[in-house]
């Protein structure tokens, strides 16, 4: 009990330290038309006409920090064909559960709410776009 | 332990920052292994004034200057940074503290992959590359960790507050005694000498066949090769690694984050012995006058 106490206080002190420094540098809203997943409001997410991708990420994530202004940006240059969205896998286990997810940055692609692919680890943006793009 | 600059890295790039920086009177710590360079292992043809040598023996060469101008150099691995009031704490696996003003990442680049069958299939499906990422998809499962050195240890100490059960395998262990102190009275399993042949499973992985036919029945599988990547350890200081791992620096080898630069292979193409030395140079330099600045 008390290491979990240690490693959640560790884990606090370093997200606060990174959300800190970050304000720090002024760094950009988050822009783009991402929206924010709950395991809630999941299902109702990925029924749309639109190919859905959710970013699976959690904070203290390395690559995944550095994947999400990816998205942002293919979540503008796609908006009339893509529906984006992200999802935190530390607040959201059922998904996570669901989707097997046991490595992040994970995007979940889905197809008239069906399950489609997935795309595992940081990749060039141009990699992701021709990867959901291949999907449309 | 207080300094006004460490580097991370004991390779080429790391050494000649050691003595520029060192040559400004500065107080430098140098951290890593001098056989673990990627330059250990060549034979160097085109570098200017250098006709043909080895490169283990300009690293020695390397390293005695640096020491003659006054760094210090630790023969260990960093397993974490942070950022601390007036600059960053570094922690080797000797259990050194090491506090500084300005940080150098001279890390050079990281191969980690395993190369077995299995291992891409299952990327992301039980396969993971990053403990500190994913140690929370394993709460209450059984985990193997692949990996020799201090870098693996430390990932099995993590996952073991989060698995029911962690193996550890491994060609022969070469992590740090004080590691080792903290693994031998802990859970975890080590078995060695192994290595896999593939990573089995359905789906998920599911298991992990060693090269003599044993089967270890497993969950999730952490590849923890060398030591702790420059990616990992930037992150910790906001710095973000692109997706080939390389870090961003400016001409003045500054990354985006006030008082860490960084040099070599690692922030990026061409991977050669004269570009590292180059940009170590200005590294460590400006470096030097990071912290000079900061005493003023
Ligand atoms: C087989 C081979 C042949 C080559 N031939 C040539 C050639 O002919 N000419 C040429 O110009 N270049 C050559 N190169 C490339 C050259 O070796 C590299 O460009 C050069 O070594 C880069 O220097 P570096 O300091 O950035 O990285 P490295 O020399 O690789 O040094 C990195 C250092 O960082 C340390 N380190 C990493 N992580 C940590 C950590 N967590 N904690 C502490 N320390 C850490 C390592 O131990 C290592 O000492 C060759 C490379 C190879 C592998």
């Amino acid at each position: 009990m008390e290491q979990d106490d240690e490693l959640e206080s560790i884990r606090a002190r370093k997200l606060n330290a990174l959300i800190e420094h970050s304000n720090k540098k002024g760094e950009k809203k988050m822009a783009g038309n991402v929206e924010v997943i709950t395991d809630a409001g999941f299902d109702k997410f990925i029924k749309q006409d639109k190919l859905v991708v959710i970013d699976c990420w959690a904070p203290w994530c390395g690559p995944c920090r550095a994947l999400a202004p990816k998205i942002e940006e293919l979540s503008v240059e796609m908006a009339d064909k893509v529906a984006f969205g992200k999802l935190n896998t530390d607040e959201n286990e059922n998904v996570a559960l669901r989707f097997n997810i046991s490595a992040i940055p994970t995007v979940l692609i889905f197809k008239n709410g069906n399950f489609v692919d997935r795309i595992v680890g940081l990749r060039p943006k141009e990699a992701m776009k021709a990867a959901f793009e291949k999907m449309l | 332990m207080n300094y006004d600059v460490v580097i991370i890295g004991s390779g080429v790039a790391g050494l000649q920052a050691a003595i520029h920086a060192a040559r400004k009177k500065v107080k430098v710590a140098v951290i890593g292994k001098i056989e673990a360079s990627a330059l250990s292992k060549a034979h160097i043809e085109n570098y200017l004034g250098i006709e043909t040598s080895d490169g283990s023996k300009l690293l020695e060469t390397g390293a005695k200057q640096a020491r003659h101008y006054g760094a210090e150099l630790f023969p260990e691995e960093v397993i974490s940074v942070e950022m601390s009031e007036g600059g960053f704490i570094v922690k080797t696996d000797g259990m050194k503290d090491l506090a500084c003003k300005a940080l150098i990442i001279a890390s050079g680049i990281s191969r980690n992959k395993l190369n077995v069958e299995g291992e891409k299939e299952f990327y992301g499906l039980g396969v993971s590359y990053c403990a500190n990422c994913d140690c929370h998809f394993f709460k209450k499962k059984k985990v193997a960790i692949v990996g020799n050195g201090s870098n693996a240890a430390v990932a099995a100490l993590l996952l073991k507050d989060y698995a029911d059960k962690v193996y550890w395998v491994a060609k022969a262990v070469t992590a740090s005694k004080e590691l080792m102190e903290m693994v031998e009275v802990s859970s975890i399993e080590i078995i060695s000498p192994a290595w896999p042949a593939k990573i089995v499973g359905e789906n998920v992985v599911k298991g992990i066949v060693l090269k003599d036919g044993k089967v270890i029945d497993v969950d999730g599988v952490f590849i923890e090769l060398g030591a702790k990547g420059a990616a990992d350890l930037a992150i910790e200081l906001g710095i973000i690694a692109d997706e080939s791992g390389s870090i961003k620096v400016d001409r003045e080898c500054r990354t985006e984050t006030e008082g860490v630069f960084a040099c070599g292979d690692i922030t990026g193409q061409p991977w050669q012995m004269a570009k590292a030395v180059g940009e170590g140079c200005v590294a460590g330099l400006n470096a030097a006058s990071f912290a000079r600045k900061e005493v003023e």
